[in-house]
């Protein structure tokens, strides 16, 4: 009677460890399962973030390295489109690019208005059409 | 051989407010802005030159296709329904120049969608030859057609109404009239005005034109009804 009893004890044992193991790998398998669709739901969010799926993410304003060598470029087309002369020119386009970067050079970020208001502001110390042809360039349709 | 004055005076008219438009001479100047920052002159001539008759073209094909579409689907000219919806129209879109055409602010920015300005105003910085300088022209009379297809439809009306020699003649008159804007501008800037001359005259009539514009959509659709709907 007593063994009988020890091998239903041990055969006892024996099922709750099984049935532990099984819990705990049926537990397992939910985490995984669980993991796997946090995953899925996380691409989803950065999938939506960066425009693949779904609505449209709001617009971030892209920063830009301030370069002197582009905003002379840049003045220097402006100053071809007002037919004046390319010495006169880059005389301008130099002092006017070298105002800019110091004052660019006291702030640690600037945005693209506050730039071409500055320029602009600039440029009319030295000719007023090319001033306004600077500052209405996007500005024609 | 008789004349019909009061056709003659509708196409005149349409063309005149289809000259009002701004938008084909808004994308002519950013093109001109475009081309003389980057090309030497005559470059920039050819590429204008070829954007005025890509745009011209557009308008005389556009109106000879109204004309053929109306002599097919009701002969001889339009019903008097069609004539009565246009009137409407026309004062819908007089409303929509004073109040919505042009954005506020000392530009002459048009209430166009942003697509279509972006598009153009990119289109317009990368023309680097002939053929897509024609193309911007076309596509900047494309554009300009919600508000410039009602008048072409009326004059096409106008046109049909005309002895078949004459209508020709008044195609080539309509295409002209509304070209004028932009020849006008060729000419004064071959002639050393500058893009920021141009522009500043612009941003200071742009009250003006706005005006103008509207008016003439209002003084077509009394016109139509004064002398086509009710005196036919």
């Amino acid at each position: 009677m007593m063994r009988k009893t020890k091998q239903q004890e041990i055969n006892h044992q024996k099922n709750l460890v099984d049935q532990k193991k099984s819990k705990n790998q049926k537990e397992l398998v939910e985490r995984k399962k669980l993991s796997s669709a946090e995953d899925l739901r996380r691409e989803l969010k950065r999938a939506k973030e960066t425009r693949l799926v779904g609505r449209k993410s709001k617009k971030t304003p892209e920063s830009v390295k301030f370069s002197k060598k582009l905003l002379v470029e840049d003045i220097l087309r402006e100053a071809r489109v007002m037919h004046l002369r390319m010495g006169w020119a880059e005389m301008i386009a130099e002092k006017v690019a070298e105002a800019v970067e110091k004052w660019a050079k006291t702030r640690a970020v600037i945005t693209e208005d506050d730039l071409n208001r500055v320029v602009e502001m600039e440029l009319a110390k030295y000719h007023k059409d090319l001033a306004y042809v600077y500052k209405n360039r996007d500005k024609i349709i | 051989m008789m004349i019909d004055f009061s056709s003659v005076g509708v196409i005149i008219l349409a063309a005149m407010i289809h000259a009002t438009l701004q938008l084909a001479v808004g994308a002519l100047l950013l093109l001109y802005h475009e081309s003389l920052g980057k090309h030497i002159r005559i470059k920039t001539k050819y590429l204008v030159s070829n954007y005025i008759t890509g745009s011209g073209i557009l308008i005389g094909l556009m109106l000879a296709a109204i004309c053929f579409g109306i002599v097919s689907l009701w002969g001889r000219s339009l019903p008097l329904e069609g004539l009565a919806v246009l009137t409407g129209i026309m004062v819908a879109l007089a409303i929509c120049v004073w109040f919505f055409y042009y954005r506020t602010g000392r530009s002459t920015e048009l209430w166009l969608p942003k697509v279509v300005t972006r598009y153009i105003n990119r289109r317009a910085k990368v023309t680097e030859s002939n053929t897509e300088a024609f193309a911007l022209g076309l596509l900047a009379s494309l554009a300009e057609m919600p508000f410039s297809l009602v008048l072409m439809i009326v004059a096409a009306n106008s046109i049909l109404s005309l002895p078949q020699i004459q209508q020709v003649a008044a195609v080539t008159v309509y295409v002209l009239v509304a070209m004028l804007p932009q020849m006008f501008l060729r000419f004064f800037i071959r002639h050393g005005r500058t893009v920021a001359d141009v522009q500043k005259w612009r941003v200071n009539n742009k009250n003006f034109f706005r005006f103008l514009s509207g008016a003439g959509f209002m003084i077509l659709a009394g016109f139509l009804v004064a002398f086509k709907i009710m005196g036919s």
